[in-house]
């Protein structure tokens, strides 16, 4: 008789554990298109009342007490979860570079015939014509129209470049720009992410380890890194009991449940009168500063080079004049400068210097009086030195016959024959600039000619996007293969979770029959006798 | 060991699968569209850098040609002109050549100088030829017309008719006459040649002041040169006056190289200087110098004839002979001329045959320039243009794979256990 009510309580508890089998299978199923979520699968075990030694089997058998649910397991891979970060991190950096440089690449438009280099055939092509018609005002007006327009055409790509630079990492100067830019936001989320981050270990902390409760923490604490990996390079250490201890560069960032350290941003102007102030040799060459504030109350107030990896240390290298991927936007600007100011040094050396002489109009002859007042480039902004944001054509050249004090002349006589107006052998030594590069002038263009110098600028410029962006897709194709990889061992796979299904609604449909076959056997018993 | 392979990774694998198969398809589609498989720095930048340099360099050839048309077509304007000159030149030394046999009376040779003098005027015209608004035999001085006429003064200080000379006005053969155009890197070929080197220079009435300036005449001056003798003289300019501009800007009125002093002008402060410390440094060269000795040389001869014809019946057995003698010598110094004009219309012949070189030359380069730019364009074409009949098989192959990656994505991702329960 006894045994009859050990059945129906194995079969009732039976009943019980399969419904929770069940029930984590629901669970899958509802959560097989959840992103991060890792299967969990029901382990049950044999549930055994302890019998003193030497009983007999019997004995043994009549004490045994049906299936017990032990733990829920949680199909993860910890080291597969680490190379997957460290991976995403790198290909997170590549992807915020390969989308600057990108964004620079599409500013050179050479290919439709839009880009700077048009301008410059066109202002050689026209002196070329101005030295066949040196008299021309015509030929003259067109060599300086065709310099507006390169000046132009300098000063708008400059101005681009700047744009994107202070999108990426601010002007360096000012807050407003600091908080329009890229990295700003990306400083916000990642603190967003480390808050997240240590309120997840604290659940993790108060749950029982192997729980449906416990597991889906540990999945949200995975997800939490992983967001945070695509910002830096952040070492983890995970704990026995779950929780996620993370640092950066040596610094704890969070610590159990605690946050350690909190990230900041600081304008280049604000760190230089930091390091004035504090007597600190001032290294930094990029617009932004990181800076990390520890709970103990101290700041580092340059974390930039604790950043080699995730989308931060991509948008700072953007801004690395000495960055060995790809190229930055800094040294783009600096090569322009570079081809500005020695374009303008060229051309007004030779407009200017002892022997050149221009037509006065009013007298139909050669004139040098004021010569060196007629540049042919100033600047916009005042200055001395010609950058290509602010270089730009005399007005005294443009304005109503301007184009005669343009030198097309030169002799070495003394007099000079003032009705040489043909003398065009000042716009020769021009023409020449394309040709002839060795003197001192051309020292900022590494003495080449300024199209060849421009050609190697929008060479770097392609090589360096095409090599960052190849890297990034490779990147992510590795990215992905992990993924995959972690997907394959961890996702739900529905055919699996049907399979359990049918198997412990089967096992659930067997215990049933038999606690109504052992209650009917009851019945029957109860029933003897009457 | 089977590896687990869950259902929602297999779907994961293949959105990325069609994902790649339309970013293919996405691009030949673009390529076909424009017709260029480059069409940004970023598609190939090895071909797009190939690409900038090649048109740089086909610009480049395109401005060579551009300049070599324009060598041909003024060589060409030149070269028939000088043609002109030589037919001029050859009618002034048949001329000569009559002249010369001493059996022409004075009135015949009267004839002659008026059809020199016609000649004369022809020259310097022809010297004054002008190509898109520039005087070609000027040098640099593309704006002065190369030559004028200098006619003589008489006593009071008027302009006569007789010729005395033909000015070389244009940059002279020591100066900057070259004019020159970039053919290819670097390599300039000068297309004009001075007017002083191929038809000579006869600038009467130069004199050189000992120690000082050089001082030309100076004809007819115009509103700013009346104004810059009024302000060297400090006083108006005066018609009636002869002036001379020397070469450091002071001026000269009067008459020089005879006896007395002159003044020389600056800044309307007069500095007395003796008339015999100037040399007359008059020029005679070339074509124009030959026909200014000849016209002088016919003038001297009907004088000669003249005087001969009007000595009187008491004229002694000396007037006489001497009469002759000037007759003669008026003959001989028009013989001793052929051989100028022989060597003159030479110098004009070797510059056409010079031009003749350089428009050989500009035809070789033009052939040459052609075969790069040809070359060029074909290699920027095969690195930039699409082949659209492959291109065209490409997109249907890929237009395949898309549809099929579509459609076995479809079947495999709805494929489950499901199905049969």
């Amino acid at each position: 008789m006894s045994n009859l009510f050990n059945a129906l309580n194995i079969a009732g508890h039976a009943l019980n554990v399969h419904q929770q089998a069940i029930s984590i299978i629901s669970n899958n199923i509802a959560n097989m298109n959840t992103d991060g979520y890792s299967k969990q699968r029901a382990n049950l075990g044999t549930m055994v009342v302890d019998t003193p030694i030497g009983e007999s089997v019997q004995r043994q058998v009549d004490s045994s007490a049906g299936v017990e649910f032990e733990s829920v397991t949680r199909y993860s891979n910890d080291y597969m979860n680490n190379y997957y970060r460290n991976q995403l991190g790198s290909s997170s950096y590549l992807s915020a570079k390969s989308s600057g440089c990108t964004d620079v690449a599409n500013l050179f438009d050479e290919i439709k015939g839009q880009g700077l280099d048009t301008y410059l055939e066109s202002f050689y092509k026209d002196l070329d014509n101005l030295n066949e018609y040196p008299t021309d005002y015509s030929a003259r007006s067109l060599v300086i129209s065709d310099a507006s327009n390169l000046t132009s055409a300098m000063n708008s790509l400059s101005t681009k470049l700047t744009n994107l630079q202070n999108k990426n990492l601010g002007d360096g100067k000012t807050e407003e720009s600091l908080e329009n830019s890229q990295i700003y936001s990306s400083v916000s989320d990642m603190n967003n992410a480390v808050s997240k981050l240590a309120k997840i270990n604290k659940q993790i902390a108060m749950s029982d380890t192997g729980t449906l409760q416990n597991n889906n923490l540990l999945d949200q604490r995975d997800s939490a890194l992983n967001d945070l990996s695509k910002y830096g390079n952040f070492t983890v250490e995970i704990q026995d009991n779950g929780e996620a201890n993370v640092s950066l560069g040596g610094t704890y960032v969070i610590k159990g449940n605690e946050v350690k350290s909190t990230f900041g941003i600081q304008t280049a102007a604000d760190y230089d009168k930091y390091c004035t102030d504090n007597g600190i040799t001032n290294t930094n060459k990029l617009n932004a500063v990181l800076t990390m504030k520890l709970d103990s109350g101290a700041t580092i107030q340059n974390a930039n080079s604790k950043f080699t990896s995730g989308s931060v240390g991509g948008l700072l290298d953007s801004g690395n004049p000495d960055s060995t991927t790809g190229f930055s936007t800094s040294s783009v600007l600096k090569k322009l400068d570079n081809l500005a100011s020695s374009m303008a040094t060229v051309f007004n050396n030779l407009q200017t210097r002892t022997g050149a002489y221009y037509i006065d109009n009013s007298t139909g002859e050669l004139s040098n009086a004021n010569l060196a007042n007629y540049t042919i480039f100033n600047t916009s902004d005042g200055s001395t030195t010609f950058t290509a944001s602010n270089i730009s054509v005399n007005s005294l050249l443009t304005a109503t016959n301007g184009a005669y004090k343009l030198a097309a002349a030169y002799s070495t006589d003394n007099p000079v024959n003032t009705k040489e107006v043909g003398n065009a052998n000042n716009v020769i030594a021009m023409i020449n600039t394309a040709t002839n590069t060795t003197g001192t002038d051309f020292k900022d263009v590494d003495y080449m000619s300024f199209e060849n110098y421009y050609k190697g600028i929008v060479s770097d410029v392609a090589n360096g996007s095409t090599s960052v962006s190849d890297a990034a897709s490779s990147q992510a194709d590795l990215v992905s293969s992990i993924k995959s990889q972690i997907d394959s061992e961890s996702k739900v796979d529905l055919n699996e979770e049907l399979t359990d299904l049918v198997k412990y609604q089967t096992a659930f449909t067997a215990s049933a029959r038999v606690f109504s076959i052992a209650n009917s056997v009851l019945d029957t018993l109860m029933t003897l006798g009457q | 060991m089977v590896t687990r392979i869950a259902s929602t990774a297999i779907n994961s694998t293949l959105s990325s699968i069609i994902s790649n198969n339309y970013s293919k398809f996405a691009k030949t589609t673009a390529e076909l569209g424009t017709g260029h498989k480059i069409n940004s720095i970023l598609d190939d930048s090895a071909a797009a850098i190939n690409i900038l340099s090649s048109n740089i360099q086909l610009n480049q050839i395109g401005v060579y040609k551009d300049n070599v048309t324009s060598i041909t077509n003024e060589v060409k304007n030149t070269s028939d002109t000088l043609s002109s000159v030589i037919t001029k030149s050859q009618r002034a030394y048949d001329l000569a050549t009559t002249a010369a046999t001493g059996t022409s009376t004075s009135s015949t040779l009267n004839a002659t100088l008026k059809e020199v003098d016609q000649l004369i005027s022809g020259m310097a015209s022809l010297g004054n030829t002008t190509y898109k608004g520039s005087y070609i035999f000027s040098g640099a001085n593309t704006s002065t017309p190369a030559y004028s006429v200098q006619y003589g003064v008489d006593s009071s200080g008027n302009t006569t008719d007789e010729i005395v000379g033909i000015k070389y006005n244009g940059t002279e053969l020591t100066g900057n006459w070259q004019r020159k155009l970039e053919v290819s890197d670097g390599m300039y070929q000068t297309y004009n040649v001075s007017g002083d080197s191929v038809m000579g220079d006869a600038t009467a009435d130069t004199y050189a002041y000992a120690g000082g300036a050089t001082y030309n005449i100076v004809n007819n001056p115009d509103a700013t040169e009346q104004a810059n003798i009024a302000t060297a003289t400090g006083s108006a300019y005066d018609s009636s006056k002869t002036y001379y501009k020397g070469t450091d800007g002071t001026y000269l009125a009067g008459a020089v190289g005879t006896s007395g002093q002159v003044n020389i002008y600056n800044a309307g402060a007069a500095t007395a200087v003796n008339a015999t410390d100037f040399t007359n440094n008059s020029t005679s060269s070339g074509i124009m110098g030959t026909l200014i000795k000849f016209r002088n040389a016919l003038s001297t001869t009907i004088k000669a004839l003249d005087t001969q014809s009007n000595l009187p019946t008491t004229a002694t057995s000396t007037d006489i002979s001497n009469a002759a003698t000037a007759v003669s010598n008026g003959y001989k110094s028009i013989n001793g001329l052929l051989n100028e004009f022989q060597s003159s219309i030479a110098t004009v012949t070797n510059q056409n045959t010079a031009f003749g070189t350089i428009t050989n030359k500009m035809e070789m380069t033009t052939d040459s320039l052609t075969n790069s730019e040809d070359n060029l364009t074909e290699y920027v074409s095969g690195l930039q243009d699409a082949d659209v009949s492959t291109l065209s098989t490409q997109w249907y192959s890929e237009q395949s794979a898309l549809q099929a990656s579509m459609k076995a994505a479809t079947s495999i991702m709805s494929m489950s256990l499901l199905d049969y329960m």
